[in-house]
């Protein structure tokens, strides 16, 4: 439901009644064929809320290209004839879009509809609003037109923006030569805006923006202005590293006051401290403001009215050990509404949110589901192909460009080609059955559609000849619209070139061939490796949707790291949280727990792992289950730095937790101990909140004491920047240092002297310290590269378990079927660790909910009379889909001989072993060789 | 890769191009299409594209036939009893024109299986092979020479031209030689397979072909019934060990012994593809190791040199080899001189005048 | 007549085919020479396919990945 609000919420957990209300389209979205013939005659213009006013769009309109459901909608409040109608106008201006309107999809009385909806949980997820700095003048905003927004920027470099990826000055349209990004617009400033906190993604894309400028126009000079650079996500360190030194872009830790113009021309100019203390002034082009997130009004308002409760900082309220559940019961939350988040920790949230629901819901699982029934399949196979070709029009999409009837007579003189016919709109309800009915009664036997792109239309295509009774794979389609009436102004070309198409299109589904659905019976159990608060939450919330789960822990007791930990960052106390969650995973009767025990083989694949557990005693167990979730942790960091383990009262910052402090005055905590450094380049992304709330409790408990905290960046991001504030409202010392003068710790009597660089005086100082803390970082387990081997699923750069998509697949692991969670991953505090728990359960209860897989069987097969063995595709594979048989020999004394096997399951289809093969033994269902090359003979047959 | 390759096929690598565009680069594909087709559009239609059809005969050294032989105690009844040899110009002295030459067109007598061995290189060799198809009921192609032109094909990877001059006129032949122009056929320029100059039923290739094929052949066409012939690769019927190529980065020539065990069977030797040595195994038809019990070479622990020509007659063992290595993260240009790769299958316009940098 | 090169042109269905969707939908004009062969992945693409497509007749070659 698109253009729809909530307006009410009653009823509780389990037996929700939700009212929505759907704001009126004015198209009829089951006949808008998405072809843009509105937009073009739209007399109407308007600043586009997706180029962030850099752009206009008209009144009839989509979003942007790529939006989904791609169909077109009217802007009420600015369309013509609309806001005439509103005013009860008898005479009506325009009208336009509904006379050029092919598929009669325009219907300007379309009115505001209100649903009731029955729901058993409810997932707020309505995300953020960037800062608008229009009402804080000091940065010029709105007044100065070479200020932009990051958002606006990112425009400005996109190939589809207003200047189609050009950066030129939005004043006078000169080349960009420097450019200054200002970092925190919105985020850590409470002056301004209100906003204290920080919004956690702007320095990682004023980076990537930086860069990518860089990129766009060589020798551009780029200076991020900021305060604190916070790339604590994944391998972020290490782009920063090279965009320093690869890309040249300049780091000046600064925050700039306010925008000044110079001159009349547009130039701006920006007065700052550099990293020396020297005050500068320096001109600039453009100035991007690295704008930051917020709640939207309507969202807090929704809140309200859902009866949920938000922090001081306007996200909504969640606890740490179930970070996407609200306050109110039966209602979740996930991304930027539960705190300022990048888009990896909102994907995980999103799984999360969809296991705390379905924890709640499983009894109810599969109840509202139906299933489509088809009629049997005919068996073509020795038919001599009957081809029946449909050729679209597209309303004038493609008829307006390309003679048709002409291509509609040249149909029939192709070989094979039974049948021609010419549709309106061959994906229309009506064409789709008249398509059905000719496939029965002229027993077709393939068909290709001449219309636009199959990566829309082919599935709907596929589906109409199942309901005809012939193999969904029996259809080609020739797009001659997307890349032909839409990109050529010939009618001459044009329709020679729709004529090549529909020749090739024939041409292949002359040698399509039916094929059957892959189906991959899937063990209906899962099996987590690793014991700690990620490996039991995951456990855990499979049970709870009724999955038998083994739980394997290498050391003799359940809880991991967090067993070391006091307190989460807000505060929330650690072990009766963790004691509450190995009882529950103990008294589970669906999880199994294996305590020191280790896995020792495995093998299988998705659906049908084998695992092999060796206990302590040399016991070996085989357990099957169709998924695994790696949940195996980290080790913290032994420094050998900084008179570690040889100074006395030098400790690291977990074993500082239970220290005895009574008496002690001074204490320094050192930052970034074994992170974020050659070998190392990540965050460990806990260590600063842990020292920065040691550090308040040191003043809390004796405001007398000093305490310093010695740090690179500090890297207190989202809400936990509160704690950064308060450590300095008591008083905590932060000094920075970097990474070429680090401080230097030696023992001086009773005391430890510190000697550190001053930032601020740009002059050595020593604190003499009772105490000093090493923020020790997190490091990959010894045991992390056995464990990929035995799964075959990899490792990253750094040594931590690589997901298979940074962003949009960040709990899955390439290989099918097991899925990451916790720090295996990457350093993380807790409550992430459990968000990516719930969504590693998540993702692989999609998978176990279910008796088999079924598979696209667009996948290798081996012609084993031609297949001999020879093994060079084995290792071309990435998904490690094939292995090397030995058939024994037929005939008596002759020697065995050897031959591939593809492992359906793991294939993908992407024909590596097909390209590689030098005797077409393996080629992929629907793409062979033999296909492919008709399709080229057809394309240069004339 | 295949930019190197065009050129191997004297086309100009500017014609193959590849870009990557992802779904969200309209423009990026746009482009990519607007100046590759700028590009191709400067470079002008291919030239002399096709096989061009000039013709030429058979071009052998005898070991085809030396092969027949080697076929041993067999082929005494096959020659005595089943077979009788009414034309062999290797045993018997059979005038084209005539026993006295009062003939005026060369003339072979009709039979029911023909037996050719060796390439098309003349236009003697043109006339001869198509006397033979107009008089033989079943032609057999016999030898990598006549089923992909062998070694003498190796003169395709220059230009005719060139050849004579190599062979007839450099300083280091006696001075003042000139090319033969009278009483010698015509030169086509290139050698030619048998089945590129007329229909051939059969072909058994092989440098030299495996006597034990040989007799097959000859033996199922007496009982009437389709042969008994391998179709697959060397590998098929390579007993070594393969674990995987994926350790190897580059291929070797072959001037340093493989790694074995004298001592121990040649199923306990590692591939040698996988040792890191130019085997063309994979790309290379099998017939070698029939009777023996391993490829010949491989036998004798050395790499195969590809000379029974493509699998299933039709592949390109530069092409799929090249591919192959490619494909399996093996530096391709580590094969000294690849087209050499081609040795034994430069018929069929595989090996070609490559185009000069 | 001026030349008109053939070039086919094998593209990935996931990524160049989909830009060649998109460069439709925001009309732009390109040149009509380009035949596109869609696959799965433009690592399908054997080069005998290549070849084979100069041995027809093609002029130029693409894969867009």
């Amino acid at each position: 439901m698109t253009l729809s609000e909530v307006t009410n919420i009653s009823g509780e957990v389990g037996n929700f009644n939700v009212t929505v209300k759907e704001a009126p389209r004015y198209v009829d979205m089951d006949k808008c064929i998405a072809c843009g013939a509105c937009t073009e005659k739209c007399p109407k213009k308007v600043d586009s809320e997706y180029d962030a006013a850099t752009g206009k769009r008209k009144a009839i309109y989509v979003k942007y290209s790529q939006a989904v459901p791609l169909k077109y909608q009217i802007d009420g409040s600015q369309c013509l004839r609309l806001t005439a109608m509103a005013k009860g106008k008898e005479k009506l201006p325009c009208g336009f879009c509904e006379q050029v309107c092919d598929a009669g999809a325009i219907n300007y009385n379309d009115t505001e509809k209100t649903h009731e909806i029955n729901v058993g949980a409810i997932v707020m997820a309505p995300g953020f609003e960037a800062y608008d700095p229009t009402n804080a003048k000091v940065w010029g905003f709105g007044v100065y037109p070479n200020v932009v927004t990051s958002l606006q920027f990112e425009r400005y470099l996109s190939a589809t923006g207003p200047t189609e990826g050009h950066l030129v000055r939005p004043s006078d349209g000169k080349k960009v030569k420097k450019v200054a990004f200002l970092q925190c617009i919105g985020s850590r400033d409470e002056n301004t805006c209100g906003n204290g906190y920080c919004s956690s993604v702007c320095c990682m894309y004023a980076i990537k923006e930086a860069v990518i400028a860089k990129a766009h126009e060589p020798g551009l000079e780029t200076s991020i202005f900021y305060m604190d650079m916070r790339t604590h996500g994944k391998e972020f360190d290490q782009y920063m590293e090279r965009a320093k030194n690869d890309s040249g872009v300049n780091f000046i830790r600064c925050r700039v006051n306010s925008v000044e113009p110079q001159g009349a021309n547009g130039d701006l100019r920006l007065s700052y401290v550099n990293n020396a203390g020297v005050q500068i002034e320096e001109y600039f082009d453009l100035v991007v403001l690295s704008v930051g997130l917020e709640t939207p009004k309507h969202v807090l308002e929704l809140a309200e009215m859902a009866g949920i409760e938000v922090t001081a900082d306007r996200f909504a309220k969640t606890k740490d050990f179930t970070p996407v559940t609200t306050t109110r019961d039966g209602i979740f939350t996930a991304g930027a509404f539960a705190g300022p988040k990048d888009i990896p920790q909102a994907v995980v949230e999103g799984s999360a949110a969809a296991a705390a629901v379905a924890d709640v819901l499983a009894p109810a699982r599969n109840e509202l589901t139906k299933e489509a029934v088809f009629p049997e399949e005919r068996n073509i196979a020795g038919e001599e192909p009957k081809i029946g070709v449909f050729v679209c029009h597209c309303g004038s999409n493609i008829a307006g460009m390309v003679d048709v009837e002409a291509v509609e007579a040249y149909a029939k003189t192709l070989p094979g080609v039974a049948h021609v016919e010419r549709n309106l709109f061959t994906c229309s309800q009506d064409a789709q059955e008249g398509l059905a009915v000719r496939i029965k009664e002229l027993g077709l036997n393939r068909v290709a559609i001449a219309a636009c792109t199959p990566r829309t239309h082919e599935p709907l295509f596929r589906e109409t000849l199942k309901s005809a009774g012939l193999n969904q794979y029996l259809v080609e389609m020739a797009n001659i619209r997307n890349h032909n009436s839409w990109v050529h102004d010939s009618k001459e070309i044009a329709t020679k070139k729709a004529c090549d198409l529909v020749r090739m299109a024939v041409a292949k589904v002359t040698f399509s061939a039916s094929l059957a659905p892959i189906s991959v019976p899937i063990t209906q159990t899962a099996l987590v490796i690793g014991g700690g608060v990620a490996g039991m939450t995951s456990a855990l919330n499979l049970a709870e949707q009724g999955f038998v789960v083994t739980l394997v822990e290498k050391s003799a007791k359940l809880g991991g790291n967090a067993l070391k930990l006091d307190h989460t960052w807000s505060g929330e106390e650690v072990a009766p949280q963790v004691a509450k969650l190995i009882d529950q995973v103990n008294w589970n009767e669906k999880i199994t727990v294996f305590t020191e025990t280790e896995v020792s083989a495995a093998e299988g694949f998705v659906g049908n792992f084998k695992t092999t557990l060796k206990g302590k005693d040399g016991v070996e167990t085989v357990i099957e289950h169709g998924a695994g979730v790696v949940a195996v942790g980290a080790d913290a960091y032994q420094p050998t730095e900084y008179g570690y383990g040889e100074i006395a009262g030098v400790v690291n910052g977990i074993d500082f937790d239970s220290a005895d402090k009574a008496g002690k005055k001074n204490f320094v905590f050192i930052q970034c101990v074994g992170s974020r450094e050659e070998g190392h380049m990540y965050c460990s992304k806990v260590c600063c909140t842990h020292s920065v709330q040691s550090a308040i409790a040191l003043k809390k408990e004796d405001p007398s004491r000093n305490v310093y905290i010695l740090y690179r960046d500090m890297r207190t991001y989202a809400q936990r920047e509160k704690l950064y504030r308060e450590a300095r409202s008591l008083g905590v010392m932060f000094i920075n240092y970097e990474i070429h003068g680090k401080p230097q710790v030696t023992k001086n009597g009773d005391v430890i002297d510190v000697q550190v660089i001053d930032h601020v005086l740009h002059r050595p100082v020593i604190i003499k310290a009772d105490m000093v803390v090493l923020a020790s970082g997190i490091r990959p387990k010894s045991d992390f590269k056995t464990l990929s081997q035995m799964y075959k699923i990899s490792l990253d750069g750094d040594g931590f378990f690589q997901e298979a998509h940074a962003k949009l697949r960040p709990v899955d692991f390439a290989t099918d079927g097991m899925f990451v969670a916790g720090m295996a991953h990457y350093p993380k505090p807790l409550e992430e660790s459990v968000a990516q728990a719930l969504a590693a359960s998540a993702r692989a209860a999609t998978l176990l909910s279910k008796l088999e897989v079924t598979l696209d069987a667009i996948k290798a097969q081996v012609d084993s009379s031609k297949c001999d063995g020879c093994a060079l595709c084995v290792d071309v594979c990435p998904y490690h889909a094939i292995s090397l048989l030995e058939v024994k020999a037929t005939a008596e004394g002759a020697a065995p001989t050897k031959v591939i096997d593809v492992n359906k399951a793991k294939c993908k289809g992407c024909g590596l072993c097909q390209a590689t093969c030098p005797k077409e033994g393996v080629a992929v269902a629907g793409f062979t060789l033999q296909q492919l090359s008709s399709q080229v003979s057809a394309a240069l047959a004339i | 890769m295949i930019s190197d390759l065009l050129e191997d096929y004297g086309l100009d690598r500017g014609r193959f191009s590849l870009h990557w565009v992802s779904s969200a680069e309209p423009d990026k594909f746009v482009a990519a299409v607007t100046e590759t087709t700028q590009r191709v559009k400067a470079l002008g239609p291919i030239k002399d594209m096709g096989v061009t059809t000039a013709m030429e005969w058979l071009c052998s050294c005898s070991g085809c036939e030396i092969a027949i032989l080697n076929i041993g105690e067999a082929l005494v009844p096959i020659i005595t009893e089943a077979l009788d040899i009414v034309h062999s110009p290797v045993l018997m002295d059979h005038k084209y024109f005539g026993q006295t030459g009062e003939g005026v067109e060369l003339t072979i007598p009709e039979a029911v299986v023909g037996i050719v061995t060796g390439g098309v290189n003349n236009t003697e060799h043109e006339e001869v092979l198509h006397e033979m198809r107009k008089k033989c009921q079943v032609l057999i192609a016999l030898g990598s020479c006549a089923t992909g032109g062998g070694i003498p094909a190796l003169m395709n990877g220059m230009n005719g031209v060139e050849t004579l001059q190599q062979t007839q006129e450099t300083p280091s032949t006696d001075a003042g030689a000139t090319i033969p122009t009278i009483e010698v056929p015509t030169l086509l320029g290139r050698v030619y397979a048998c089945s590129e100059i007329v229909k051939v039923d059969m072909e058994l290739p092989g440098c030299p072909p495996n006597p034990a094929l040989i007799a097959e052949v000859i033996v199922s066409l007496l009982e009437n019934r389709a042969p008994n012939l391998p179709t697959k690769s060397v590998c098929d019927t390579c007993p070594t060990r393969r674990e995987g190529k994926g350790a190897v980065t580059e291929v070797k020539r072959f001037i340093s012994n493989a790694e074995f065990d004298p001592a121990q069977p040649i199923s306990d030797m590692r591939c040698l593809l996988e040792q890191g040595y130019m085997c063309m195994g994979p790309v290379t038809a099998s017939g070698c190791a029939v009777g023996r019990g391993a490829p010949s070479c491989i036998a004798a622990r050395v790499p195969c040199r590809g000379c029974f020509g493509p699998v299933q007659g039709k592949g390109n063992q530069m092409l799929d080899m090249m591919n192959a290595l490619a494909s399996n993260g093996i530096d391709y240009s580590s094969v000294v001189d690849r087209r050499s790769l081609l040795r034994f299958s430069g018929a069929h316009g595989n090996l070609r005048p490559a185009k000069t940098k | 007549m001026s030349f008109e090169p053939k070039i086919i042109a094998f593209c990935c269905n996931w990524c160049s085919y989909a830009a060649a969707d998109l460069a439709g939908t925001a009309r732009m004009q390109y040149p009509h020479n380009v035949r596109i062969v869609r696959v799965m992945c433009s690592g399908m693409v054997h080069p005998e396919l290549v070849m084979d497509a100069f041995q027809q007749g093609a002029d130029g070659v693409m894969v867009l990945g």
